[in-house]
């Protein structure tokens, strides 16, 4: 499963939303102060918690036992396409709570100081929780993100265009022989250029020197060819295996299944360079009113119900507890274990760059 | 008699004043509010370094203005965006003077009905439209494969679809209806005796076009431009969805600033110099169609 792509607003009214809701300040000025458990974590939630995340991580499947479970609580939900969408919006006054943040994109929060850290004592699961310890949780001693998903990122194929076996490598992207048969992601830059440095035979894509971006941007514009399409979304990449466009691009085992789902015989792979993995998480914001809900919300989510019901939808679980309350046929994709040798995604010192080097691949 | 008949005058002539001005005033402060204020928030964005970005206070620069301008690739992005828009537009006009010509003058009590569906038509969510034509220009989309089914191709036509020829074709007419109803409006109001009097002096249906219709639908088609030719050059969806690796436009590059680099400052730069860029061309649509008729 990937994280899903950008909303389809205009890129105006993007920026007069963004700008209209500076209006009312907000954002950017976070307090340093962690943000204090509830005192009584047995007793349910009231008043209204606001949260911005990913439309994957708020669906009603998710959401409903919290709201069952805290009835004077009004839960309000917005979803964003990327955490630069979501950092920006909240950069510009939009007020929420709780946020999803991924660990490759914490700056976007960090650097403008929307986030508030948590008090690990207060995550009933945090003991248990893998992740806890990875890159970007914490920023020096202080805890700001509670890691509640995550998923591998390798190569999907459709099995009825392309022999088993054929695929084993993100080179195979750029394969000739699947001219005009693939699609890359696009909704942000960095699947694509760590994907390409991998097919380079680029080790640590992650931190690429300038020279050996320059080389991965103009292995981009020289295959541009070799691309049918720029996916946005799982929606997206979906809509192209079942329509016949494409029978070869980057993406998750659970976005796997949801093309398996519309009759398409895909299969995933994992590259032999190894796949890419990313990790996101709840935090709370800097502005957050409702903190003893926030955790509320944040417990639940890490919960072992909570995180059964994730891995039925495709995702990697960061509570191993789950895994036995979880559908059998998705125990093996859901565990931890499964990305234990993966590329962990994270942010480059440079990510500017790859943002601009993915434009001037669009650009051509 | 007239000494009385003064203030009289004098309080008409106040009450034509402020009338005006009282029924304006509710409007106008709507006006303020919500269009221009956000205006001058953006425009206050543009020129600072870093207002809404973690900066403290309002820092004047012109530096979002010089990278954004002096980038080359947002240059060329600017040349393909022009291309692009430009003949989507052109294409639109081919399509919507014989179009609204046939509503005004030859539709009779279907004028009103083909009307409605050409607003309904444009009531349809923009990404049902573009899927739509997704399904329609696809490697196994209805075109292909009715070509193929008929022995007229052999192989699928994929610049079909995920090209720029698919961005013109779904922006096209993805604004039709704006193209069409001011045309229509400025037709309706010719007296069709016109033309029959250009015939009658000897002009073909060419000239007759050239000579009198064009000049006389001139107000119209200069609405159609300030509606629909700007907003070409901000879609970002479009361009997204069907544009494959060769679709990138100016919408996406301010797109890609504001949500993808969270650069805010020059997203909104961007968008000023889109606003000043389509305000000349207004300009200059307006004149030229005031050369022609836009006065009478």
């Amino acid at each position: 499963m990937t994280r899903p792509g950008a909303a389809a607003l205009g890129p105006l009214a993007a920026v007069a939303i963004v700008v209209i809701a500076g209006c009312g300040g907000g954002g950017g000025e976070g307090t340093a102060d962690v943000a204090p458990p509830p005192d009584d974590p047995s007793a349910p939630a009231s008043g209204t918690l606001s949260v911005f995340a990913y439309q994957d991580s708020i669906t009603d499947q998710l959401l409903d036992p919290f709201r069952q479970a805290n009835p004077d609580l009004d839960l309000k939900t917005a979803g964003f396409g990327s955490n630069d969408e979501g950092a920006a919006k909240m950069a510009g006054g939009f007020r929420a709570d709780v946020v999803e943040a991924c660990l490759d994109e914490m700056s976007a929060f960090t650097d403008r100081g929307l986030l508030r850290p948590i008090d690990p004592d207060g995550i009933e699961d945090w003991d248990d929780l893998v992740f806890r310890d990875a890159d970007g949780v914490r920023d020096g001693s202080d805890v700001l993100v509670v890691p509640l998903s995550a998923g591998p990122q390798g190569l999907i194929y459709d099995a009825g265009e392309i022999p088993p076996g054929e695929i084993d490598s993100f080179a195979d992207l750029f394969d000739p022989a699947y001219a005009d048969r693939v699609a890359i992601e696009g909704d942000y830059a960095l699947p694509a250029i760590a994907e390409t440095a991998l097919s380079l035979g680029i080790e640590d894509p992650m931190n690429l020197t300038p020279d050996q971006l320059d080389e991965v941007t103009q292995k981009l514009i020289d295959s541009r060819d070799q691309f049918r399409s720029i996916w946005r979304s799982d929606a997206d990449v979906v809509n192209l295996f079942r329509s016949g466009e494409i029978a070869l691009a980057d993406g998750g085992p659970g976005l796997t299944e949801r093309i398996r789902d519309t009759g398409v015989d895909a299969r995933w792979v994992a590259p032999e360079e190894r796949p890419l993995s990313w990790v996101c998480g709840f935090a709370i914001t800097a502005d957050a009113e409702n903190t003893d809900a926030a955790y509320k919300l944040i417990n639940w989510l890490a919960s072992p119900q909570a995180q059964a019901i994730r891995a039925d939808d495709g995702y990697v679980v960061t509570n191993p507890k789950a895994i036995p309350l979880a559908d059998p046929a998705a125990r093996k994709t859901a565990d931890p274990k499964s990305i234990a040798n993966a590329i962990p995604e994270t942010e480059p010192p440079d990510y500017q760059e790859w943002v601009r080097a993915f434009r001037e691949f669009q650009a051509q | 008699m007239e000494a009385a008949a003064i203030p009289v005058r004098r309080s008409s002539r106040a009450k034509r004043l402020v009338q005006p001005l009282a029924f304006m005033a509710t409007p106008t402060a709507l006006l303020i509010a919500f269009f221009l204020a956000p205006m001058l928030v953006m425009l206050g964005v543009a020129f600072d370094r870093g207002l809404l970005d973690g900066g403290v206070g309002f820092n004047f620069t012109l530096t979002n203005f010089t990278d954004v301008i002096s980038d080359p690739l947002n240059r060329k992005v600017a040349l393909t965006t022009f291309e692009i828009a430009t003949t989507a537009m052109l294409v639109q006009l081919i399509v919507a003077v014989p179009l609204a010509y046939v509503i005004a003058f030859k539709a009779g009590r279907w004028q009103v009905p083909i009307l409605l569906f050409l607003v309904l038509a444009d009531e349809l969510n923009p990404m049902v439209r573009i899927y739509a034509w997704r399904m329609l220009l696809g490697r196994e989309g209805l075109i292909n494969e009715g070509l193929m089914s008929i022995g007229i191709i052999n192989h699928p036509i994929d610049a079909l679809l995920f090209s720029q020829f698919a961005v013109t074709v779904v922006l096209s007419t993805s604004y039709l209806t704006y193209t069409v109803i001011p045309i229509y409006g400025a037709m309706k109001a010719i007296d069709g005796n016109v033309f029959e009097a250009a015939r009658d002096l000897g002009a073909g249906w060419w000239t007759t076009t050239r000579r009198v219709l064009l000049p006389l639908i001139a107000p119209g088609i200069f609405i159609s431009l300030l509606l629909v030719y700007i907003p070409l050059f901000t879609d970002f969806a479009s361009p997204a969805l069907v544009g494959g690796t060769s679709g990138y436009m100016l919408g996406n590059v301010v797109n890609d600033y504001v949500l993808e680099a969270g650069d805010l400052n020059r997203g909104a730069a961007m968008s000023i110099i889109m606003l000043g860029l389509s305000a000349l061309f207004a300009l200059v649509a307006y004149r030229l169609a005031r050369i022609n008729r836009l006065e009478s």
